[in-house]
């Protein structure tokens, strides 16, 4: 068997994602400051959310985890094989009040694009690197695309939900070389995620 | 990167071109922007305009080089062989070495191209090779049982080309009955190609296949990898298709396949089969060692 090399999102989809490869104690790795860890077959690399495709596009690391949201907005040459089923969330348009969309403030602005190309929608799309709730009380534009979890955020920034995108959640990914040549490894952690999801274990 | 040691081995490969009769074509650096108009790889183009003709750099071997054959009065089988590099918009520059057959219809071609494929294999570094295959009609015969629309055809390739497994088991649940869903889905996680074949002719008792593609696909089952998830990003492929991957390397190192549809966008009927190495990863090898 060879090692597979798992690209980890640093952040809050970190534990969740270890509880899907944990055969064992978590405490000890969820709280690591090491970037690179060796974890039973794994060697475990935690890299920036948005890093993580770009990490298995180029064959660093053999698989990771990351949000489709990131996928989407990205289009990195990965394999897309499972749902993991974690770090559910939607992505939405929001305005403080209800009209006409003018123009979309967003950190995805490919997706932003896709939208207003299938709506026949001909706005100003902004780019912004956080803080996207802003946009609007700040008259930068009278329309938000982002992430929502629990609609709190928008809630404390008076912002209303107008239309749901897509649903988001954690993919695995996996290298286009790696799935050919770790194929065996690759399949037995598919199978584990799986197992993991049904609550097996 | 270590560029005579990439050197030595463009030389070698194109050695082994010669010794196969494939003569060099020279491609432009700058072709026509309407060559590429029926692929996919239209939107990656650099695009110049002179004297009010549009032109690209060069972004796919195969289209610039059926282009210029089909113009040229020549006798079929022609063996063509080229070198140098492809560039696409947000891509790292692709150096290149590759054939094409064209003109061959028969499996000759295949057996042609797959015996070449060995000779390259056997120039590069020791290294551990996987090789992989798929034929085309399967895929076109898994379309056809999913009863997808046009729109959903082009997404549902679209998913193919990227694994996406997760749009691909929600297409085929939704649309298959539970016995014939597990059946496609155990041929997405087939990799033994005897194994794929038996699923085939369950998945599509009535269809009659091509006993010398059966027989071919059997044979290499020994040494190649069936992988029906492999298909390709450009439109045109129609037959059988290969990809081989190297330790070492993030992307495929060889990739190739039978285009009978390609010379039809320049209004003739010439089949064709071919495939190149991208050069690049042997780059990052060298470096590596």
């Amino acid at each position: 068997m060879q090692k597979l090399t798992i690209a980890l999102p640093s952040g809050r989809l970190k534990e969740e994602c270890l509880s899907l490869i944990n055969q064992g104690n978590l405490a000890e790795l969820t709280n690591s400051r090491k970037l690179l860890n060796f974890y039973d077959e794994y060697r475990l690399i935690e890299v920036k959310p948005i890093d993580v495709p770009v990490y298995v596009e180029n064959g660093v690391a053999d698989c990771g985890f990351v949000g489709k949201d990131i996928l989407l907005e990205s289009n990195h040459e990965v394999y897309e094989l499972l749902d993991c089923q974690i770090g559910k969330c939607h992505l939405a348009l929001a305005q403080a009040e209800r009209g006409d969309i003018e123009s979309i403030a967003t950190k995805y602005v490919n997706i932003a694009k896709d939208y207003c190309l299938g709506n026949n929608l001909h706005i100003d799309i902004i780019k912004l690197n956080g803080s996207v709730e802003l946009a609007p009380a700040v008259g930068l534009a009278n329309t938000i695309l982002d992430i929502v979890s629990t609609g709190n955020t928008l809630r404390a920034n008076n912002l209303e939900e107008i239309e749901r995108i897509m649903d988001i959640s954690v993919r695995l990914i996996v290298n286009k070389a790696s799935f050919q040549i770790k194929r065996e490894e690759i399949d037995d952690l598919v199978k584990l995620i799986e197992y993991k999801e049904k609550g097996y274990a | 990167m270590n560029i005579e040691s990439l050197r030595y081995y463009e030389q070698e490969l194109r050695k082994i071109n010669l010794e196969n009769m494939y003569i060099e074509e020279s491609i432009p650096l700058l072709t026509k922007v309407d060559i590429y108009q029926e692929s996919s790889i239209e939107r990656e183009l650099y695009k110049i305009i002179h004297e009010g003709e549009a032109l690209a750099l060069r972004a796919d071997f195969s289209m610039a080089l059926v282009d210029k054959v089909v113009r040229k009065n020549i006798e079929f089988p022609y063996r063509a062989a080229y070198y140098g590099e492809i560039y696409r918009l947000d891509k790292v520059n692709q150096w290149q070495v590759g054939v094409e057959l064209l003109g061959e219809s028969s499996i000759a071609g295949e057996r042609e191209m797959l015996k070449v494929i060995k000779k390259y294999i056997g120039i590069f570094p020791q290294e551990e090779y996987i090789p992989c295959i798929n034929y085309m009609p399967f895929i076109d015969l898994i379309i056809i049982k999913l009863n997808l629309t046009s729109k959903e055809v082009k997404l549902f390739k679209s998913n193919l080309v990227k694994h996406n497994y997760v749009k691909i088991k929600e297409v085929m649940k939704d649309k298959l009955s539970y016995e014939t869903f597990n059946l496609m889905w155990s041929l997405f996680n087939e990799r033994n190609i005897n194994k794929a074949l038996d699923l085939i002719e369950q998945l599509f008792p009535s269809e009659k296949f091509s006993s010398e593609i059966f027989a071919l696909l059997k044979e290499l089952s020994a040494d190649y990898y069936f992988d029906i998830g492999l298909v390709k990003n450009l439109n045109y492929y129609t037959g059988l298709v290969f990809e081989v991957y190297a330790k070492g390397s993030p992307q495929a190192i060889i990739t190739g396949g039978r285009y009978d549809n390609l010379a039809k966008q320049f209004g003739q009927n010439i089949s064709a089969i071919g495939f190149a190495v991208d050069m690049s990863w042997l780059g990052g090898y060298l470096c590596k060692s």
